[in-house]
């Protein structure tokens, strides 16, 4: 099971959890076990809002109060529920969309925040917690498939102690995300590349050393990877905006310099070609200074962006199936400093999910009048990712193990949070 | 001599191979409740490419591993060391990595700082074999020009300003993470807010300078110190104002964990002095530490943060842990933080030269393995850094991708602009982008052609035994098995001798064998 090689004492341990969780079964086991009309989120898209948005400047407006800044807020279609107004396409989405308006972490520096809004767990020097996309790809079987599971457009945290297996494949240029894929002029044939691959398996069959880190079997296994990924067509083809112009047009193709753009409209193609996670990193939220002309511009891509992935999911059926989540490392303070700008602000803070067979349409929890506190429903970080674990079918309760051997649970206690589940 | 007797006699006067073999007694005490059989210690062609690559970030040059391969002589470990101690490659290779721990990041220059110049400076240090404290001290005490003074782009990196520098010293000094108290009380350790804002008010007096009318794509920043000046912070305990503001506090400098007490003028001095003195109960600690992680795979201890009792575990593994951490830590101190002496004792002990295999037959059951392998009873197999594989293709070949690259090959001269490293392996070893890389990246068909090439020229044109013999010298620092040197042959035989070397050449490129230091 998962590649993991149990001691007796925590296969006993595994069972025994088993069948004391059977016997308190808590709501969304039963859930998951009656697989109800839900249909099952398969994949999974995360929007990570690098530096960390305003809050109140976005998905959590406070018209009225000293602390809301120059941006209005507009209707959406939750009644009674406002977003910024520079935010206008999501607005008229909304139903499709679920709001958390009540985050609150411990971590206020960008490193450790950004760490924790991936692994779920603070960061620790005793131990490097892995991120949601290799925590997913662990549990998914990697079905030999052309496409890798995890696929990130930009940097995301790594596999930590789950090992190199389950890391990302990173994709550094949006413009060429075939850039390590193409074979250098005169590299030879499809033929010579398999015998060099044949004597390379046998030659690393030679080499004794079997440390966990080091295994001869993973480096044959990372080659063969390689070349079905090289010899693939999905990495030359999620890059040709050409095709669908208007589309990628829609998607903001024109707002600012268009990566977003381009970035969402790969990630669809990749989920369509297969891959199972994906992280598009999107940075500039770290407004020090100038936040509201800041803010703006990046709302602009942002919006049309979302927006038009959210539709051009569901016109493709696939919005049920992939999960769509959306949040930063933290939010910004309420109070407007002297260079007109916002400072990080983990106190309360927001994030937007959609698809994935949750139940859209609301908001959880809520901030006070300023946007300074949790005024109800408490949501801590791993209580966001036990959400979308268990949206994506897996048990958050289930005791699991580190290759090490040590027990590293899917979060660090999260409780998915009910009212998108049920 | 029994074990009890090695152990009492103590370190006074003690040689290095001395405290080698009661390091090595050390780490056997853990086996003996397991019965645990420790693995071989390795042959010497292993011993010859570990200690090349763990000390100069490079495979051996084919003439040493050639010679040793011929000789049938057992090579004289130590003078390989002590050879390697000295020579520029170490300097360069330890100042690189030490540059990237200190500054977070590749050292290469910003518009803030230097990081050539950080690296030129531990670099210089190394070659001169100044000693740890003294090293650290010129860190911490630093003043100056970005392009005059190679140690104050150390501050610079951080700003010259007190609390990023409060983080970065506890950090990479003290192996503590006491930056988490600078909002709150540390969460998981014993650190209060005041440690941290003692620490940071050691540097409150010091200013980063920029010139006032900067050229176009000049660079330049200064740090000088005030003779006085406070560090300020905000007090959220005390009563805000009208406008909602709260009120300053003055914070004095306090070392941490320490009582208050009164802190000599010259402030960084008396820093420095706390930090490398011989009672500090992290500074060594935290550095024999380091070197045993980049040496051994795996370090000693986690964290030196004092961790609450209840989350302690594997108490017997801390324990043996503790004392090996000690016992090194102890002749470091003694030897005044000489750093070529506690590399050498690391290096001369079997602990460092086991084997990396199974000693049993346990490939079938990793699980103990891993618990072996936590009792250094075998060696531990690390992929190679980018770096490393970069610095492996100039050795064997020659190759650098990039010509201006040479310099930055050789590592003796930091006059590179470019990650070349990094841009063409990735910075993740053992990773589905490193093997892509590996794979049909530009920078391996470049060595896997000029290897090929090499090759013919120096044994003829047609691809034979002496040709596979030598590629395997160069990158394996061994000669090929009958049965390796056979299929090798086969594979070449298969295209014309160039493209035929050419892919026996990217075989053992994207082999686990060369991919790994083991």
């Amino acid at each position: 099971m998962f590649g993991l090689h149990l001691s007796r004492r925590q296969v006993l341990r595994r069972s025994l959890t088993g069948s004391l969780s059977f016997a308190a079964a808590p709501w969304w086991q039963v859930l998951l076990a009656a697989e109800t009309k839900r249909r099952q989120a398969r994949s999974c898209i995360v929007l990570f809002l690098e530096g960390g948005p305003s809050h109140i400047d976005t998905f959590d407006p406070k018209p009225g109060a000293d602390t809301n800044g120059p941006f209005e807020a507009i209707d959406t279609k939750i009644a009674g529920v406002k977003f910024s107004q520079h935010l206008p396409k999501l607005a008229e989405i909304a139903d499709k969309l679920a709001i958390i308006r009540s985050l609150h972490s411990p971590e206020g520096d960008h490193d450790r925040a950004a760490s924790l809004l991936h692994t779920g767990y603070q960061p620790s020097p005793a131990l490097t917690y892995p991120g949601l996309g290799s925590t997913l790809s662990r549990q998914w079987k990697d079905e030999a498939s052309d496409v890798p599971l995890f696929v990130s457009i930009g940097s995301t945290a790594g596999p930590g102690v789950l090992g190199p297996q389950f890391g990302p494949f990173v994709i550094q240029d949006v413009n060429n995300p075939a850039a390590a894929l193409d074979l250098p002029e005169g590299f030879g044939g499809d033929k010579r590349i398999e015998r060099r691959i044949k004597a390379l398996e046998k030659f690393n069959q030679g080499f004794s050393v079997l440390a966990p880190l080091a295994g001869t079997e993973d480096f044959t296994k990372l080659t063969q990877r390689a070349d079905r990924m090289r010899r693939s067509q999905v990495f030359r083809a999620v890059d040709l905006p050409v095709t669908e112009p208007q589309l990628f047009e829609k998607y903001g193709g024109n707002v600012n310099d268009g990566y977003l753009a381009r970035a969402c409209l790969q990630a669809r193609r990749f989920v369509e070609a297969g891959v199972r996670f994906v992280e598009i990193q999107f940075g500039g939220w770290d407004t020090h200074a100038d936040n509201f002309n800041q803010v703006q511009n990046l709302s602009a891509s942002l919006d049309a962006a979302l927006a038009t992935l959210i539709a051009d999911l569901g016109e493709r059926g696939l919005l049920d199936t992939t999960l769509i989540a959306c949040f930063g490392e933290f939010g910004r303070t309420p109070k407007i400093n002297g260079d007109n700008g916002r400072d990080h602000f983990p106190d309360v803070f927001s994030a937007m999910l959609a698809g994935g067979g949750l139940k859209t349409g609301q908001v959880i929890g809520k901030s006070n009048d300023t946007g300074s506190a949790v005024a109800d429903h408490e949501v801590k970080v791993p209580d966001l990712h036990a959400t979308l674990f268990t949206a994506l079918g897996l048990d958050v309760t289930k005791d699991q193990f580190a290759p090490d051997g040590r027990l590293l649970r899917l979060t660090n206690n999260g409780q998915p949070i009910r009212e998108l589940l049920a | 001599m029994s074990t009890t007797l090695i152990l009492v006699m103590g370190l006074l006067g003690a040689t290095e191979p001395d405290v080698a073999r009661q390091l090595d007694l050390r780490v056997s005490e853990g086996w003996k409740t397991e019965n645990i059989q420790p693995t071989a210690v390795c042959d010497d062609a292993t011993i010859l490419r570990r200690v090349w690559l763990d000390l100069a970030g490079r495979v051996p040059p084919f003439a040493e591993a050639n010679k040793l391969a011929k000789s049938g002589k057992p090579q004289d470990r130590a003078a390989v060391i002590e050879k390697l101690l000295d020579s520029p490659e170490f300097a360069a290779y330890w100042s690189r990595q030490w540059a990237e721990d200190l500054l977070g990041q590749r050292p290469f220059d910003q518009p803030e700082f230097s990081g050539r110049k950080l690296q030129q400076f531990l670099r210089e240090s190394l070659k001169a074999n100044r000693h740890y404290d003294q090293i650290t001290a010129d860190l911490i005490s630093a003043e100056g020009a970005m392009d005059e003074s190679g140690a104050v782009n150390f501050l610079l990196r951080y700003n010259a300003d007190p609390s990023p520098l409060a983080g970065a010293v506890s950090q990479k000094f003290l192996g503590l993470t006491l930056q988490c108290a600078e909002c709150h009380d540390h969460p998981h350790a014993a650190w209060k807010q005041s440690d941290f804002w003692g620490l940071s008010a050691f540097f409150a007096r010091l200013r980063r300078m920029n010139p006032a009318n900067p050229q176009p794509d000049e660079q330049f920043a200064a740090v000088l110190e005030r003779p006085r000046g406070e560090l300020l912070v905000i007090d959220k305990k005390g009563k805000p104002d009208e406008q909602g503001n709260f009120p300053t506090r003055t914070v004095m400098p306090q070392f941490p964990g320490a009582a208050r007490r009164e802190i000599a003028p010259a402030r960084r001095e008396a820093l420095s002095a706390w930090l490398t003195s011989p009672d500090n109960p992290y500074f060594a600690r935290h550095y024999v530490n380091q070197v045993w992680k980049r040496l051994i795979g795996a370090p000693l201890v986690l964290t030196f943060d004092p961790v609450p009792a209840s989350a302690k575990s594997d108490a017997a593994d801390n324990k043996l842990n503790a004392a090996i951490l000690e016992h090194l830590r102890a002749d470091f101190v003694a030897s005044n933080f000489d750093i070529r002496r506690l590399i050498t004792v690391i290096m001369l002990s079997d602990t460092y030269q086991r084997a990396s295999g199974s000693s049993t037959d346990a490939a079938s059951d990793q699980q103990p393995m891993r618990r072996e392998q936590g009792l250094f009873s075998r060696g531990r197999a690390r992929p190679l850094s980018a770096d490393q594989v970069h610095l492996s293709l100039g050795q064997a070949f020659g190759f650098y991708q990039d010509d201006g690259d040479h310099r930055l090959a050789q590592l003796t001269d930091e006059e590179f602009t470019y990650d070349v490293p990094v841009n063409s392996f990735g910075s993740e070893p053992q990773s589905l982008g490193r093997s892509l890389a590996l794979f049909n990246g530009e920078h391996v068909r470049g060595a896997v052609d000029v290897a090929a090439q090499s090759l013919l020229r120096i044994h003829g044109d047609a691809a034979g035994p002496a040709h596979i013999r030598r590629l395997f010298l160069c990158l394996l620092s061994r000669p090929p098995t009958d049965e390796e040197l056979d299929s090798m042959l086969d594979l070449a035989g298969e295209d014309i001798p160039q493209r035929g070397l050419e892919d026996a050449t990217w075989v053992i490129l994207n082999s686990a064998e060369f991919q790994t230091n083991h």
